[in-house]
Parts: structure tokens; C-alpha cells; sequence
């Protein structure tokens, strides 16, 4: 399992289209990948589970990956995470 | 309740052009969900009916995303398919089919609601704005499963009849064949309106219920230049409107004969014509018109994807900048409110509030990036850079400090630095009585009428209750302008005009008079703006505007105007209101 935390950049934090990005990201690796933030946990392959999540600019949440191919799971939506999500 | 008979109905003239045709009602904004327990037999029908759906739609979403070249589309149904595709939706919504045996539509519901309501349970406007983005995304895959939202419906090529637009529903809608629009809200300037207007496609909005009073394959007269819906018409009216038809179509083909020629009066004075464009795919359309340049570029849609990538908007500034060259092309700065930057932001009164130049100069980042854009982006020499919103000398001092500073820096690191000019809109007041120290700041000015009416008035023009106060041929609006091109006149600096009076053949007689050097207009109505200028003479038309100051109201001044229009161009109100 590979954990990792990662600060929200853009400024209107995970709203529709930042959670399509990572869900996009999410379901082309076969491991699970889970979002938290606070005490609140959800699916990261989910759109509708990630708009859930209460993370405005400035927070952080925790990326959580578990399977085959966690390594690179995790690698690339920390990196989407990280950029941004090309918003402001 | 639907009419049956014959009925003419008012709204507002968005996009002109007079189609006959059939109607179809597009529903789309909260559909009615009605609820209903499966008998166990119709359960397994009612999964297959929303995994079936929910499949054919993605792949319809995924060939218009193949089709469409606009990027801002491409994300918007990017979002739509991935939540069609969310995994954890889907089975919440078939768990509820199966386990409480609700049909598709209000497990839909629920399941979105759930999450809506769980969102609205934070307290910030950031939350509450999440929820109701889930809300609206729920409503769309309910109107998908209903098979409203099919493919069909853009295949469809007669008049839409919609609540309101939204600027994705208009962008499918001028790719599709669809001959006209009609909705019950929504404002001239809006920027589903825009895009309808540039491609062409008539429109009518604000007719009240019209969703209602017709059903689909209803026959309808859409005239879109006056703003007039007729339902149910009677063969008589049919017959007078295929001969009005036929004489639009007749007048549109003799505006096409002059498209090669300049816009000059008939004594003589070249008035330089420009489009107003949003987005830059708009700039291809100009080159049926014939060789025209750029006086509105408006860069907000680029500001909604790009505001944080200099790259990017240097490579969409380049390109429309060579695409209209020798012709110039004049950048508008972000022309945004302080609610895109602080999320937590609200305005009690927007209008007046944080907006256009205030927002630039307290978001210097983004300003610059823009700035150095432009700068690195006018290779060929034919960019300006123009500021919104000004009413402050500091203002404008400031941002050409910022201007040059960045251009400066630029310098260090390139050779062949091309200064763009540097113009300001007015549309302020306060702007116009501070012109002559403006004036020493910049190269050029662009008069934004709606804005300067609006300021002027003191009149929202979206307002349901006031709007119709909203005129810009209320003399007092006319007395600015002429300040103004007096002003620019005496200190030798362009004087253009963009907005919609210079797309309104009563404003443009009126803005000839005054001495304008360039009119800026939708491309939809310059070769309509062109025939008019080259039937005026100067020489009247600045007695008409003298006059027209004088006057004490904005009907005295359309009554004069309308005078001369007569005499000169009348075909052309034949078609205009």
C-alpha cells in the first residue's frame, strides 16, 4: 500500500472537472485508489465521490493507492494533484 | 396551456434572419421526475432501460466530443461522461431499482440529491456552489436516460423552443442543423446570445412560456431581426411572411455585392470596420466577409481555461494576430469580477464592484502573464492591448506601468520586441470627464456602449423590471460620446466604438456624426453596417448629431435618425427594429 499527502493548488479546489481529471486517472490502474480528507474517505475512481470531499485551495488531502500497480498509481495523481489541475 | 390560435408574440431580438418551420421543444432544465414503484416483473427492464442509456450516451458525447473543435466543449462533456461512467453511481442508482424497486429516473434523483444535500450541509458558498454543479449534472443524465438530450435533437433542423441556454447547449446548436432558437429567458449580450449572433443563427429570447404554448411540430415565424415569435399562423400570415422571406433573402444577397468594398461615406471618410469576436474560431468566419480585422477580441473564454498558462494564450493570441494580418487585431484584458478569483467572494453589486481593471491590478500575476502574451505574440505588429473598465487616471498609469515593465523585461530576453498600442475603453463616466489626461497615456480608445449606457443610466440591462430604461440613444449617453471624440480628435488618438450601437444602424448614423474612426461590430452585421455607412454623408450625418444631443429624449433622437434612415437605406428598417 502507498500513501501520500498532497496540497490543493488551484483556487475553486475539486470541483466537476478537477474530479473528472482524477478519476480519469484513477481507473487506468488497476490498484484501488482512495481520496481523504478530514475523517472523510472516498473512492477515487468515482467523479461523484471526489466532489464530495470538502478541499479547497490550500488544504491538503491524502492519496491512498493499493494493488499491482500502485507505484505509478500514485505517481500519477499526485502529479495531477500537484500541477494544479492546469487551473488557476 | 397550448394555444390554438393565431398568436404574435414580443421578445428580444438576438440573432435577425426570419425562419419558417417547424418547432421542438427542448426540455432540459428541471425535468419533472416522477416517482414510481416497479412491479417486480418491469425491474430487470428498468436497469437494462438505464445501463443501455447511459451507454448509448456516452458514445453519442464521445462522437460529438470527436466532432467538436472547441476545447471548452470538450471538457464540459469530458465531465458529463466520466460521472455517465462513475461506477459507484451506477450501482447506487441499480442497488436502488432493484432493492426499493424505484424506477430509473428517481433513483437518479436520489442518488444525486443524497449527495447534494450531505454538500449543502457546509456552510461556505464554496460547498454550496459544488452542489449545485452536482444538481445540474444530475438533471442532465436524467434528461440523457429520458432520451430528451439524443442525438436527434441536434439532427434537428427546425426551430428549438428552450427555457434558457446554456453557452454548451448554443455551441451544439450552431453545429447542428438547427434553423432557429426561441427561450423564455436570457439577455442581448449574454454569451449563448454572442455565439448564436456570430453564427448566424436567428434568435429570439424572453418570450415568456413559449415552451408551453406550442408542442412539437407546431409550425412557426421566428423573425429574428424584430424579435418576433408567431405561433399557430394563419395561411394569410404564412404567405405575407414567405414574401417577406424572400425579400430578406433578396436585401441579405445585395448587402453580399458590396463585400469587397470599403466602408467610406459618400462624401469621402473612410470608417475603419472591425469584428467583435470571443472565441477565436470566430476570426475563420470573417474571411467569407471579406479581409476585416479585430476591434473586440474578448478573452474571457480564454481567461475561464488559460489564465494560468502564458504559453497557451501567447499560441491563441499569435494565431488570430497572423490570421487577420495586415488587419489589426485589439486584445480586451480580462473583463472579469472579483468572484472568479476568491471563491468566498461575493458582491453585493457586482457592476460596481470589484471588476474589469480593479480585479487586474490586485491580481498582478495573471494580469502580467496576459501582458507578456500579447508583448511576445506581436510578431507581426498588428496587436493592441486595451484595459476594461477604467474610471481612474491612477488606474491606467498603473496598468501602463506594468505594461512597460514587462515589456521591458521581455527585452532582456528576446530580440525584436514589438510594443503593441496601448488603448483604454470608455465606459465609465468618470472616464469621459478625465479623457483629456487619459488621453496622454494611451495610443487609442474603444467606446463600450452597453457599459457606458448601463453606468450612464443607471439601468441593468438584464434587469426584468427596468431593462426596457436601458437606450443608448438616450441623449445622455450621446453627450458623452461626443465629449469623447472631440477629446480624441484634439489629441489626435484613435476613436473606435464596439458594443451594440455600433452594430444598431440608428448608433451607427449617430457615431459617424460624432467623428468615429472605427466601428467594431458582431460579423453577422458588418456587411450590414458597411452598405449603411456607404449611403451616408458625413456632412448630414453630423447634423443629425448635433441635433440629436439637443434632443430630450432618446424617442426624439430615434424619430431624427429614423428620418434619415429612411431616405438613404430603406430596405434596411424593413428589417431592423
Amino acid at each position: 500500500m502507498k500513501e501520500r499527502k498532497v496540497p490543493i493548488k488551484n483556487k475553486l479546489g475539486i470541483h466537476a472537472r478537477p474530479a473528472t481529471l482524477i478519476a480519469q486517472t484513477a481507473n487506468q490502474f488497476e490498484s484501488d485508489v482512495y481520496i481523504c480528507k478530514d475523517d472523510i474517505e472516498v473512492n477515487g475512481k468515482s467523479v461523484l465521490g471526489l466532489m464530495m470531499l470538502v478541499a479547497p485551495q490550500g488544504s491538503e488531502i491524502t492519496i491512498r493507492c493499493e494493488g499491482a500497480d500502485e507505484e505509478e498509481a500514485i505517481e500519477a495523481i499526485s502529479k495531477i494533484i500537484e500541477e494544479g489541475f492546469g487551473e488557476e | 396551456m397550448r394555444s390554438s390560435q393565431e398568436l404574435k408574440l414580443k421578445g428580444i431580438p438576438v440573432s435577425p434572419g426570419i425562419v419558417i418551420a417547424p418547432v421542438k421543444i427542448f426540455k432540459r432544465k428541471r425535468a419533472q421526475v416522477k416517482e414510481r414503484i416497479l412491479k417486480p416483473t418491469e425491474i430487470e427492464d428498468e436497469v437494462s432501460k438505464f445501463t443501455k442509456g447511459t451507454e448509448k450516451l456516452i458514445s453519442v458525447l464521445n462522437e460529438l466530443k470527436m466532432e467538436t473543435k472547441e476545447e471548452n466543449l470538450a471538457r464540459l462533456l469530458d465531465v458529463e461522461i466520466s460521472i455517465l461512467n462513475d461506477t459507484e453511481m451506477q450501482n447506487d442508482v441499480i442497488l436502488l431499482i432493484r432493492n426499493k424497486r424505484r424506477n430509473a429516473e428517481s433513483a437518479i434523483s436520489s442518488v444525486f440529491n443524497n449527495r447534494k444535500e450531505s454538500l449543502l450541509k457546509h456552510e461556505s458558498s464554496y460547498m454550496r456552489e459544488r452542489a449545485n454543479e452536482l444538481e445540474r449534472l444530475g438533471m442532465d443524465l436524467i434528461a440523457m436516460i429520458n432520451d430528451d438530450y439524443s442525438r436527434e435533437d441536434f439532427g434537428f433542423d427546425g426551430i428549438i423552443a428552450t427555457e434558457s441556454l446554456s453557452i454548451e447547449q448554443a455551441l451544439r446548436i450552431v453545429r447542428s442543423n438547427a434553423k432557429g432558437v426561441v427561450t423564455e429567458v436570457g439577455g442581448r449580450t449574454e454569451h449563448s446570445a454572442l455565439i448564436l449572433r456570430n453564427f448566424e443563427v436567428p434568435t429570439v429570447f424572453g418570450i415568456e412560456k413559449i415552451t408551453k404554448l406550442v408542442e412539437d411540430g407546431d409550425t412557426m415565424i421566428l423573425d429574428g431581426g424584430k424579435g418576433v415569435v408567431i405561433i399557430n399562423p394563419m395561411d394569410s400570415t404564412l404567405n405575407r411572411y414567405f414574401f417577406i422571406k424572400s425579400g430578406y433573402e433578396r436585401y441579405e444577397s445585395g448587402l453580399a455585392s458590396e463585400r469587397d468594398l470599403p466602408a467610406i461615406t459618400v462624401d469621402g471618410k473612410e470608417i475603419g470596420l472591425y469584428a467583435n469576436i470571443d472565441i477565436p474560431e470566430e476570426a475563420d468566419r470573417l474571411l467569407d466577409l471579406g479581409k476585416y480585422g479585430i476591434g473586440l477580441f474578448r478573452t474571457e473564454m480564454v481567461f475561464n481555461e488559460y489564465s494560468s498558462d502564458e504559453e497557451k494564450q501567447y499560441q491563441i493570441y499569435y494565431d488570430i494576430a497572423k490570421k487577420v494580418y495586415p488587419n489589426s487585431v485589439t486584445i480586451r484584458s480580462f473583463d472579469v469580477g472579483g468572484d472568479k478569483f476568491y471563491s468566498d467572494y461575493t458582491e453585493e453589486n457586482p457592476f460596481l464592484g470589484l471588476r474589469g481593471i480593479r480585479v487586474l491590478l490586485e491580481e498582478q500575476e495573471v494580469f502580467e502573464r496576459q501582458i507578456r502574451a500579447v508583448i511576445r505574440a506581436n510578431v507581426h505588429s498588428n496587436i493592441r492591448f486595451m484595459i476594461p473598465m477604467v474610471s481612474n487616471y491612477e488606474e491606467v498609469l498603473e496598468a501602463k506601468k506594468i505594461f512597460l515593465r514587462n515589456k521591458k523585461l521581455l527585452e532582456k530576453q528576446q530580440n525584436n520586441v514589438n510594443q503593441p498600442r496601448f488603448g483604454v475603453m470608455i465606459e465609465v463616466p468618470s472616464a469621459v470627464f478625465i479623457l483629456e489626461h487619459i488621453a496622454e497615456l494611451v495610443d487609442f480608445v474603444s467606446i463600450g456602449t452597453n457599459d457606458l449606457t448601463q453606468y450612464t443610466l443607471a439601468v441593468n440591462r438584464k434587469s426584468l423590471r427596468v431593462s426596457k430604461l436601458f437606450n443608448h440613444l438616450h441623449p445622455a449617453v450621446l453627450k458623452l460620446i461626443q465629449i469623447t471624440t472631440d477629446i480624441c480628435r484634439e489629441k489626435n488618438i484613435v476613436v473606435a466604438s464596439c458594443g451594440e450601437m455600433a452594430s444598431d444602424p440608428y448608433g451607427v448614423v449617430l457615431l459617424v456624426g460624432f467623428g468615429i474612426d472605427e466601428i467594431s461590430c458582431p460579423s453577422s452585421r458588418i456587411l450590414e453596417v458597411k452598405s449603411l455607412i456607404r449611403r451616408i454623408n458625413l456632412s448630414d450625418a453630423e447634423q443629425i448629431a448635433a441635433e440629436a444631443v439637443k434632443k430630450s429624449n432618446h424617442r426624439a433622437v430615434k424619430d431624427l435618425v429614423g428620418e434619415y434612415l429612411k431616405s438613404v437605406m430603406p430596405e434596411l428598417l424593413e428589417f431592423y427594429e
